[in-house]
């Protein structure tokens, strides 16, 4: 239950926090790479990588964990906007550019949860390590 | 303001059905990831729905509330990253290349579908 209300809550914030990179990014002209839904998802990949590594070395309790995996990232990132939008600039034509942001967007994902995942697995290691 | 509200309460939402339906497939069937796959393939076809529809003066609170906020939130990229990421750690490239390749030709042929069906409506 209290897991459920901080997934719920991250959920909100994570959602707000890529509504607001929209609105610094602006929506994307027709046409044009859709740089917003890009950097949230990028963002929160490398951010989930990150945190993977951290518990692979230091459990953090359920509800955080929860809160931070589930809630806040799950909701800063989006497969519906990202597939829409590779859909909309196919549909207007724009097929070199969907094809490009939909490779951009996996190969970044991928690339940023694994480096982000290692980099914290190997910084937090150490970190064990000399404290011990 | 109101667009803050709604993107928040919508995007809570989401979250928190993709939580309940993560957690319901890793109890039954032990694999979250299944959970994962269902929520992100039918929030992409609901947000293709959405977005095809014909716009109304009426419509951008609807879109805040139902699409960035509920449908964003319902799906996710970056879990779908990590786990991705954790089969190929683990050297299931077989598994690894059958939940992404799913998750991604699914979700696109989804939202084409959904996006073509929401302009065939009303029109």
């Amino acid at each position: 239950m209290k897991t459920a209300a901080c997934v719920a809550a991250g959920g909100a914030i994570g959602t707000l926090a890529r509504y607001a990179v929209a609105l610094v990014l602006g929506a994307p002209e027709s046409g044009a790479f859709p740089s917003a839904t890009f950097t949230a998802n990028a963002a929160g990949c490398l951010l989930i990588g990150l945190l993977g590594g951290l518990l692979a070395n230091r459990p953090l309790p359920e509800a955080l964990r929860e809160f931070l995996s589930t809630g806040f990232l799950g909701g800063f990132t989006t497969l519906s906007a990202f597939g829409v939008e590779t859909v909309r600039l196919a549909a207007d034509g724009y097929a070199a550019m969907a094809f490009a942001y939909a490779a951009a967007s996996a190969a970044a994902g991928l690339v940023a949860a694994s480096a982000g995942y290692a980099l914290a697995k190997a910084v937090f290691r150490n970190a064990r390590e000399d404290a011990a | 303001m109101i667009a803050f509200l709604l993107v928040a309460l919508g995007g809570g939402a989401g979250a928190l059905l993709r939580y309940a339906v993560q957690r319901a497939f890793a109890e039954r069937t032990g694999y979250a990831r299944a959970g994962t796959l269902l929520v992100n393939l039918a929030g992409t076809f609901a947000l293709g729905l959405l977005l095809g529809l014909p716009l109304t003066a009426d419509s951008r609170a609807a879109q805040l509330l139902a699409g960035t906020g509920f449908l964003g939130g319902l799906t996710t990229f970056s879990t779908v990253m990590a786990q991705l990421a954790e089969l190929l750690r683990a050297k299931r490239w077989r598994t690894a290349a059958g939940y992404g390749l799913g998750t991604f030709v699914c979700a696109l042929l989804l939202a084409a579908a959904g996006y073509a069906a929401g302009r065939c409506i009303f029109v």
